[in-house]
């Protein structure tokens, strides 16, 4: 693709007078000047054609997309051509633009690039062209680099009130000894003295009663996990509902509060992994999408 | 890193004085004292940053400078008022606080301010000014495309230094190219502007009347009269003969208009010359004498075997001419009494020296004319160019009291001796010698040579020249010939001539001509019978010269191409393979990996086979045996 600029209407104009000139006065260094205006055209064609082959470009966007949040993108650059190096470079993302002054021959240049999305669910970014006026600003010529990049964005978090989205069996409440050794609460069983088990950990009453040193074993804490059901939720405003679910699930995973999701008949065991998160802010995000 | 916007002010400015170095000796004093002025003042405030005049007061003075040269276009006076507003108003637009479109208008202009010189000179030296101003607008449009984008953009000196080579490579790109424009860009045979051209390069030479002394004038300037594409010649063959004329005030001779033979025969070796005539405000045209045939369309042949135009030559021409060099000019009949003409009783002194000469062998006249001829040439008359007797009697103060003068007091003496004895006779004014080019195989012939000598008619033998002045180291042609600096400028004028020939002088004519040679060419290399006689194909003069330069391009481009090892490009073999169906390696990824993409398990399984020969031979840490790249080019050949 190509467009013409103003500055190239004016040389294409100037040459037309000049070939007129030359044309109509037989003047054979009027002749020179337009043919060197014509030839420059063409070089100039040539040069800008050239200036945007052999370039890919990579985009590479975080793990965690949110909906109407700016998301930082790293535009990678790479220039293939084994000689020439890349002026003027510009390349245009979903209506946002990136600019590379210069790129030398067979090597990469980042950029960075804010994107935001406006609504959750699956996106692709159909075109990423891109676009050069290199070398007189005479034309500014495109080019498709790449497409086809598909993304899943996920819904924008929003601070809500819990209590008014999950039910009083749902809420997590506090925390809870659990089966493993630990050293919070309970006293799960006592054994023989291991050289290294802190002082404050012998029980001297068992260590009395036998003659040795006995250590006191305690159990840990676990937190109580968040089951959060989805579909028995009130849906009168379902993508504020959404990100009030997405804002808790991320805060609560960050606090290490495991949590669970059931939505559209399939249910989530509470976990606080970050795969799970993930897991569950996807389901979030395609909810409604076939 | 170098601010773009610093150097694009630096590269303007030298673009503009290129545009104006183009013109200067056309543009008035006043003009070029104002440019200049505003040239200093931009660019001091360029660097210093003062504070620019408003723009609107910068229009209001453009639009004054505007009227105030189209007050002074007129029909005779037209390019220079142009130029003088040109250069006015790119002085004034280089004050404004510059903007891509600002720029732009000053490079349009400056290459407007070449254009304008080219109307008015088709020297050689256009071209040294439109290099160099295609060179920097070159490099200061892309600049400018810099600019456009971020107008106080920066880039590094590396970035610099390839801006620069990419310059530089779009000039040389765009040499031939423009040179095939050049050709085929439609031209016509009557241009309807033409009356704006207009070549001041020479403006001295004969004229209809020469006065005795004005010859010693045209012989001081050391412009070139034209130029002959010819074989070389005897040195005492080269006059070229111009204007004949036949009348005689006195003072000064001239050219009528008589009743002769129009078609006088001439016998001899002919001599065919291409001459290329600089435009110098006369009609007459110049060939080696005699002329039989010119081919100029619009010449005139008089009676006195001279041609000229029917207009001034104010541009310059080319014309093919046809001589015999040696050889007497028959005429039948003449009118003696135009060649006899001369003042009513003219120096009764000339007649008693002739007397006195000629008197015993009255009615001889072959014995008259060697005896005359004879006296001036190699008597006691001396060739000089300074004191000459430029008086009212010319004739007489040379004959019998100076004794010494230039070509045309010995012509003159002559002419009027052998008038007075009854012989009829006239003067030619032309050119003798020439400077040859062995390089462009032409006569260069300057106002230098200019020349004047006598043709005397005998009746048994037609008209012959006499040539009565004695040779002289002081004749400004040969004192020409022995200076330093005429190697020089015969070497330099080459290119002017060369210049004249392909560019100034290419037109409709040639274009049709290289056309049908072309389609001619073409035809032959149709012909189911060609046969191609390689020995016929000069292998010195073509392809050696050729072979050479392709040689050295290849070794040049070598020595950038960065080579490749066998492993790399048997890689790269493979993998431009793979891509032909579909599947791109990424840079990150491992040959194993992008194999383990690829979907279509036949090629999946030959691809591995190939990977895994590739990865046990690549990490034997040994050089591939050519066994090795032979199996591994059979299995890139089985990937389809």
């Amino acid at each position: 693709m190509i467009k013409i600029n103003k500055a190239g209407y004016l040389y294409i104009v100037m040459t037309i007078l000049v070939g007129f000139a030359g044309v109509n006065t037989g003047n054979n260094l009027v002749y020179i000047v337009a043919s060197a205006l014509l030839s420059y055209m063409l070089v100039s064609g040539i040069f800008g054609r050239n200036n945007i082959q052999g370039i890919k470009i990579d985009l590479d966007f975080p793990e965690e997309i949110y909906a109407r949040t700016d998301v930082p993108v790293i535009v990678k650059v790479l220039n293939t051509k084994r000689f020439m190096p890349v002026f003027l470079l510009k390349v245009m993302i979903d209506g946002k633009e990136v600019f590379c002054p210069f790129i030398r021959a067979e090597s990469e240049t980042t950029q960075h690039l804010g994107m935001c999305f406006e609504r959750r669910g699956r996106h692709t970014i159909e075109d990423i062209y891109i676009a050069s006026v290199f070398p007189f600003n005479f034309f500014t010529r495109f080019k498709r680099a790449a497409g086809g990049v598909k993304l899943l964005v996920l819904p924008k978090p929003c601070k809500c009130p819990l209590g008014q989205l999950f039910d009083r069996h749902s809420r997590s409440r506090g925390d809870r000894s659990s089966e493993r050794v630990g050293h919070d609460v309970d006293i799960l069983s006592i054994r023989d003295y291991v050289a290294g088990d802190p002082p404050k950990y012998i029980n001297w009453k068992s260590t009395a009663k036998t003659g040795d040193l006995k250590t006191k074993e305690l159990s840990s804490v676990e937190l109580q996990h968040v089951m959060i059901n989805f579909d028995q939720m009130d849906k009168a405003d379902t993508e504020h509902t959404i990100s009030c679910i997405t804002y808790m699930i991320v805060s609560l995973i960050r606090s290490k509060v495991p949590v669970g999701l059931i939505i559209g008949g399939e249910t989530y065991k509470p976990n606080s992994s970050p795969a799970h998160k993930l897991k569950i802010l996807a389901k979030l995000a395609l909810y409604g999408e076939n | 890193m170098v601010k773009i916007k610093d150097i694009l002010k630096t590269i303007t400015s030298l673009c503009v004085i290129t545009g104006y170095a183009s013109v200067f000796q056309y543009v008035s004093g006043i003009y070029s004292i104002v440019f200049l002025l505003l040239l200093g003042i931009s660019i001091y405030s360029d660097y210093q940053g003062i504070v620019r005049l408003p723009r609107w007061s910068l229009n209001v003075a453009s639009f004054l400078v505007l009227i105030l040269s189209v007050s002074r276009v007129n029909t005779e006076f037209l390019v220079e008022p142009i130029l003088d507003a040109l250069v006015i108003l790119i002085a004034i637009k280089l004050l404004e606080d510059k903007k891509f479109r600002d720029y732009m208008q000053i490079y349009a202009m400056c290459m407007f301010l070449i254009m304008g010189s080219s109307l008015i000179s088709l020297s050689i030296v256009f071209m040294l000014y439109f290099s160099i101003l295609a060179s920097f607008s070159t490099m200061s449009l892309i600049l400018l495309a810099h600019f456009s984008v971020d107008e106080e953009m920066a880039i590094s000196k590396e970035n610099m230094l390839k801006i620069f080579t990419h310059s530089l490579l779009i000039c040389a790109i765009a040499i031939p190219s423009s040179v095939i424009f050049f050709i085929v860009l439609p031209r016509t045979n009557n241009p309807i502007l033409n009356f704006l051209n207009r070549d001041i390069s020479s403006r001295s030479g004969f004229t209809d009347k020469v006065t005795l002394g004005d010859v010693s004038d045209i012989q001081e300037d050391s412009s070139v009269i034209f130029r002959a594409e010819m074989k070389t010649l005897p040195d005492n063959e080269l006059y070229w003969r111009g204007i004949v004329m036949d009348k005689f005030d006195g003072v000064s001779w001239s050219a009528t208009r008589g009743h002769g033979t129009l078609s006088p025969t001439v016998r001899g070796h002919t001599v065919s010359q291409t001459i290329y005539l600089e435009p110098y405000g006369n009609n007459y045209l110049f060939a080696l004498d005699k002329p039989v045939w010119i081919s100029l369309r619009s010449s005139v042949h008089m009676d006195t075997l001279s041609y000229s135009s029917k207009a001034p030559i104010e541009e310059r021409i080319r014309y093919e001419a046809m001589s015999v060099p040696s050889g007497a000019l028959q005429e039948e009949k003449i009118d003696r009494d135009r060649y006899l003409q001369m003042p009513y009783n003219f120096a009764p002194e000339i007649g008693e020296l002739l007397t006195k000469l000629v008197g015993a062998i009255e009615g001889n006249e072959t014995e008259v004319v060697k005896i005359l001829f004879n006296y001036l040439k190699w008597g006691d008359y001396k060739y000089s160019l300074s004191d000459l007797p430029v008086s009212s009697a010319p004739v007489q103060d040379f004959l019998q009291t100076y004794k010494h003068g230039n070509c045309e007091y010995f012509a003159s003496s002559l002419a009027v001796m052998l008038r007075m004895a009854g012989i009829p006779a006239r003067m030619i004014g032309g050119y003798r010698g020439g400077y040859y080019n062995d390089t462009g195989k032409y006569y260069l012939v300057l106002q230098k040579n200019a020349h004047v000598w006598v043709e005397a008619y005998l009746a048994e033998k037609g008209w012959i020249r006499l040539d009565p002045t004695p040779a002289a180291s002081e004749i400004p042609s040969v004192a020409y010939s022995s200076s330093f600096f005429l190697k020089l400028r015969i070497i330099m004028d080459t290119f002017n001539y060369y210049w004249n020939k392909f560019i100034i002088g290419y037109d409709f004519s040639k274009q049709l001509l290289i056309i049908s040679q072309l389609g001619s060419s073409l035809k032959v290399l149709q012909h189911p019978n060609l046969k191609i006689h390689w020995n016929e194909i000069p292998v010195k003069k073509l392809i050696l010269p050729a072979s050479a330069f392709m040689a050295i391009l290849l070794t040049v481009a070598l020595a950038f191409v960065k080579r490749r090892s066998r492993e790399e490009r048997l890689l790269s073999r493979f993998l431009r393979k793979m891509a032909s169906h579909g599947y791109e390696k990424c840079r990150s990824e491992g040959l194993e990996e992008f194999i383990s993409r690829i979907e279509r398990p036949d090629l999946r399984d030959k691809a591995h086979q190939f990977a895994a020969d590739f990865h046990r031979i690549y990490y034997r840490d040994c050089p591939f045996t050519q066994q090795d790249i032979k199996r591994l080019k059979d299995h890139i050949r089985r990937l389809r």
